[in-house]
């Protein structure tokens, strides 16, 4: 996957830039997913991804093929997303909320008592996670929703594998124990 | 598998039911205790990922048969290509446009105090021994006639010295 993308971006250096739209196809689902979660604003993730693939694509020809292109990706979208929350004044408490719902999946018919309950804790951890110190609750986004590895996420946020580690487990203990508490 | 390879399973979308992991749970109640902490956690991140994806879903992502939209709007933002700085460089860029800001304001000054040194009309033109009453009426760029009428080359220079140079006496 990591050659294949370097591959694909030295020919996109060359002159290939429709191979570029490749890439956003590549990563936008996962670049949303970790937008809307920081963010917590579905307007404001849009616009921080479509910014970090053009300042991507802009830059094209500062990328280095010694590190890997999701690395240099996500570096692009997490700095973006923190300018965008500074720029917006983050708000702590705001999450996707109703004026926000996702589209219905086909097939949905309405859940059940165990769905609803599942649905609000999910709520309940994405207002949690705003508390968090922003080094792990990035980490657990990236892990997450971006599903990158523990060596790409040391990569991306420059610490070392076991403190990315640490990062995640430390904010998921946290997320535990904020839970237990809120539910007592 | 050992324990730290256990929390990579534990944290991975699907790894949670792995087999691997199972049996790494039968002999090592730490992990085991670690999951049972976690899970509440780990299930709402996995329906968050799941909510968060269904976002996703609505936002378009180019195919390969429609118009790229990125390569529609990217010529006019391949411009230099941006830099991403540091915190302590952004505070000292930001240092830099106050400083270049200040300068900027103190040039315009000093240029506008010169320029209307320069541009306030003088009353008189020092008395030349050779011309006592010239006045600035006399200077030979406002009446050129006068280098013709007999004006030596020096008396020319001293009227432009007198009008151009200031900090005369």
């Amino acid at each position: 996957m990591s050659h294949d993308e370097r591959d694909l971006f030295l020919r996109i250096q060359r002159g290939e830039t429709a191979r570029f739209d490749e890439l956003v196809r590549r990563y936008q689902p996962k670049f949303l997913r970790f937008a809307f979660s920081k963010l917590g604003n579905r307007e404001a993730a849009v616009d921080a991804v479509q910014e970090a693939f053009l300042s991507a694509f802009a830059a094209r020809d500062t990328y280095r093929s010694e590190y890997a292109v999701s690395t240099w990706m996500w570096t692009i979208l997490i700095n973006l997303c923190r300018r965008h929350g500074e720029r917006a004044g983050r708000r702590q408490t705001e999450t996707l909320d109703a004026r926000h719902e996702p589209p219905a999946r086909a097939g949905d018919t309405g859940g059940g008592l165990q769905k609803l309950l599942l649905e609000e804790q999910s709520e309940m951890l994405s207002r949690l996670m705003t508390e968090l110190p922003e080094p792990q609750s990035d980490a657990i986004r990236l892990r997450f929703f971006g599903d990158l590895s523990y060596e790409e996420i040391a990569q991306t946020m420059q610490s070392s594998l076991s403190g990315a580690k640490k990062r995640v487990k430390l904010g998921l203990l946290a997320l535990a124990e904020r839970l237990r508490q809120h539910e007592e | 598998m050992n324990c730290d390879q256990a929390f990579d399973e534990m944290t991975r979308a699907d790894g949670r039911q792995s087999p691997e992991l199972m049996q790494h749970f039968e002999r090592c109640p730490r992990c085991r205790e670690m999951a049972q902490v976690l899970a509440p956690v780990l299930t709402g991140l996995q329906m968050e990922g799941e909510t968060l994806a269904q976002h996703a879903e609505g936002v378009p992502v180019p195919s390969r048969h429609e118009t790229p939209r990125l390569t529609a709007l990217a010529p006019d933002r391949d411009g230099p290509a941006p830099v991403f700085l540091t915190r302590v460089h952004q505070r000292s860029a930001l240092w830099l446009k106050v400083a270049s800001v200040c300068i900027a304001g103190i040039g315009t000054i000093i240029g506008a105090m010169l320029l209307s040194a320069r541009s306030a009309p003088e009353p008189l033109i020092p008395s030349s021994s050779a011309h006592p009453h010239y006045t600035i009426r006399d200077c030979n760029w406002v009446n050129p006639e006068l280098v013709s009428s007999g004006f030596d080359g020096r008396n020319v220079t001293l009227t432009c010295v007198a009008c151009h140079l200031p900090g005369r006496n």
